[in-house]
């Protein structure tokens, strides 16, 4: 039987990180199931969710990792999903619809905060960010999420709510719903993408 | 600029473009409602209006919050009541016509078409008398559009249709002297529109569709002005071919948000999905005009030489992106130089930079006969049907649709202002040159014969 652990790597980033890493979990019979990689500034972080064998003890599990990735100052941490409680969507299996908001112009402290407070008072869940200053030039970020939104919220007056929050920072906020979005980013006619249903 | 590729500076480019649908068009077959009693042929198109589109303005508000694009306008259609109602007298028109506004008020509709009669070879009983009600009936309704079509390219085109409409267009105004004759804004002549073009003024439900159709109209002057002048901002020395491309792609944007949007609509309606009509047509925005693109082009007011080649490669640039966008785009993207409900329009007129010669040109280059334009009150009918005439003529050479929508202002004169209530816009009546000098070409009656 194997268990299913949610696991963090974080090391510098130089060539053969992933090697490493990968024979490390493949040394302790580890697999990989679901898995996202970013790279930040010469930072190297992976998450992903590894099955493990029942009988293999975390500590060991991290111990061995931290030992092969040490020459890249590899931090690790495991968690187990099983004993974890609350998590969002477990109690209302409503559908709900994406979009992808994205948010430009002159960088100023406190947007995220009240991005998220907004988002979160409609049970908004934010699924994915990014965000990065723009090249060139310190001031102006970028940062695109994507929003996973319950039933019964009108786009439009989020939307309109959100510009005028910010217009007067000069950012600009777009909110497009995830199907758009596919519809515009593929050639393929509507129907034929996931840009349908 | 900035060459990182991936979904990131995708998204870069997609974030702020104006994407809206400017019109929702349901079209609903009522031919079965056809009755001999009139009390009965009124409350089936009464009730099976209401039935199948009570749920429209509803629904378009959900789809439009729910994709984040608005729906500007929400708009009926029905089968043309020439022959739906037949055997009846002018007087029972006015009531059908009274009947169709009613029940596009009660559904939030703010057109319905479909008051329309087919006269290309000759005329109908019905279609007389529904000619002969259209005074009365466009100053008596609100939200009603009627259409007559006198020719195609197949069939020619019917002269002494043209003169009848004529007729009717100066008694409409007259009917709504009080109102600066708007009721003749509200009739259009259309030509080459045999399959019921969903998308011209005062369409009906063509033959051919089916029950319920959604059709959606784009309108993608604002989309292409974003567009370029992004495009002009990065590279202001752009070629006008790389323009034409960055025109194709804003266009291709702006279908495929209306195809989505309408394919949503019309499921949840439970009806067919229609076609798309992408028209460079004006919105209540400032600057969603094609007169606002041409500055960006570089020919700095309408009219100026270069004008016509500047229409033709947004034409064609329009018709490349929406073509590739979706099978459901129409074939006949077009210009619409709505003088009264375009702002940039209506101040070229007042200014006296465009006259009525330009824009009888224009419809050489794209356009789409005459749209809303203000001519003196006291041309005679003769002069008006000339013109309409060669409108309808010029359409049926170049083998597309027409429609000319004129307003004889009652008792004003050229150079004289006129507004409309709901059109924002005031416009100058346009002065006509060498009008009644056909009177007696347009004496002969007849008709023109098939193009061949």
């Amino acid at each position: 039987m194997a268990k299913l652990y949610i696991m963090t790597v974080v090391a510098a980033n130089r060539t053969g990180i992933l090697a490493a890493l990968a024979n490390a979990l493949d040394e302790l019979g580890g697999n990989m199931l679901d898995v996202s990689q970013v790279v930040i500034q010469k930072f190297f972080a992976m998450m992903m969710a590894t099955e493990f064998p029942e009988d293999q003890d975390p500590e060991v599990i991290i111990d061995h990792i931290r030992a092969v990735c040490r020459a890249f100052g590899a931090e690790v941490t495991l968690r187990d999903p099983s004993v974890e409680m609350g998590f969002d969507g477990e109690t209302e299996p409503t559908p709900k619809e994406r979009y992808v908001l994205t948010l430009s112009g002159p960088d100023r402290p406190g947007i995220l905060r009240f991005l998220a407070h907004r988002l979160a008072q409609d049970g908004i869940d934010l699924i994915d960010l990014q965000g990065r200053l723009q090249e060139g030039s310190s001031q102006l970020f970028l940062a695109a999420m994507e929003l996973s939104v319950p039933p019964g919220i009108d786009a439009l007056h989020l939307c309109e709510e959100l510009r005028n929050e910010f217009r007067n920072d000069g950012i600009t906020v777009s909110l497009q719903h995830r199907r758009v979005i596919a519809g515009l980013a593929h050639p393929e006619p509507v129907g034929f993408n996931t840009a349908g249903h | 600029m900035d060459q990182r590729t991936g979904f990131f500076s995708a998204l870069q480019q997609l974030r702020q473009l104006p994407l809206d649908v400017r019109t929702v068009t349901l079209g609903i077959n009522i031919s079965d409602c056809a009755d001999r009693n009139f009390h009965k042929l009124c409350d089936g198109i009464y009730q099976r209006i209401v039935a199948k589109a009570g749920r429209m303005n509803a629904v378009c508000t959900e789809v439009a919050s729910l994709m984040g694009v608005p729906v500007l306008q929400r708009r009926l259609c029905v089968t043309p009541i020439d022959r739906v109602a037949q055997g009846f007298h002018a007087a029972d028109f006015v009531n059908i016509a009274k009947t169709l506004d009613g029940a596009a008020a009660n559904v939030h509709a703010e057109r319905i078409g479909g008051y329309a009669a087919d006269v290309q070879h000759g005329m109908t009983h019905s279609a007389r008398q529904l000619i002969a009600s259209l005074p009365e009936a466009l100053s008596q309704t609100e939200r009603l559009r009627a259409s007559v079509h006198v020719g195609s390219t197949e069939n020619g085109v019917n002269m002494e249709a043209i003169t009848l409409v004529a007729e009717t267009l100066i008694k409409a105004a007259e009917a709504s002297s009080h109102r600066n004759g708007d009721a003749a804004a509200k009739l259009a002549v259309l030509a080459n529109d045999s399959t019921g073009h969903p998308h011209l003024t005062g369409a009906c439900l063509g033959d051919g569709w089916g029950d319920l159709v959604v059709h959606v109209g784009v309108g993608a002057a604002a989309i292409i002005r974003h567009a370029l002048e992004q495009r002009l901002l990065e590279q202001p020395n752009s070629r006008l071919d790389e323009l034409a491309s960055v025109i194709q792609t804003a266009v291709f944007q702006a279908t495929r948000t209306a195809e989505l949007v309408g394919r949503e609509i019309a499921d949840r309606l439970g009806a067919d999905f229609g076609s798309i009509d992408v028209t460079l047509a004006p919105t209540h925005r400032p600057g969603d005009s094609v007169v606002d693109l041409l500055p960006l082009l570089g020919i700095e007011r309408v009219g100026a030489p270069g004008t016509a080649t500047a229409l033709t490669m947004i034409l064609s640039a329009m018709r490349a992106g929406s073509a590739f966008a979706s099978c459901a785009a129409g074939a006949y993207s077009r210009i619409m130089l709505s003088v009264l409900e375009d702002e940039s329009l209506a101040a070229a007129t007042q200014s006296g930079t465009l006259t009525f010669d330009q824009l009888c040109l224009a419809a050489s280059a794209g356009t789409n006969g005459l749209d809303l334009i203000c001519l003196p009150g006291d041309t005679d009918v003769a002069t008006l049907s000339a013109i309409i005439a060669d409108q309808v003529s010029v359409a049926v050479l170049n083998r597309r649709p027409a429609a000319v929508r004129l307003i004889l202002v009652p008792g004003k004169e050229s150079g004289e202002m006129v507004s409309y209530s709901g059109m924002k816009n005031s416009t100058v009546i346009l002065p006509i040159r060498g009008g009644g000098l056909s009177g007696r070409f347009i004496e002969r009656g007849g008709r023109l014969p098939p193009i061949r």
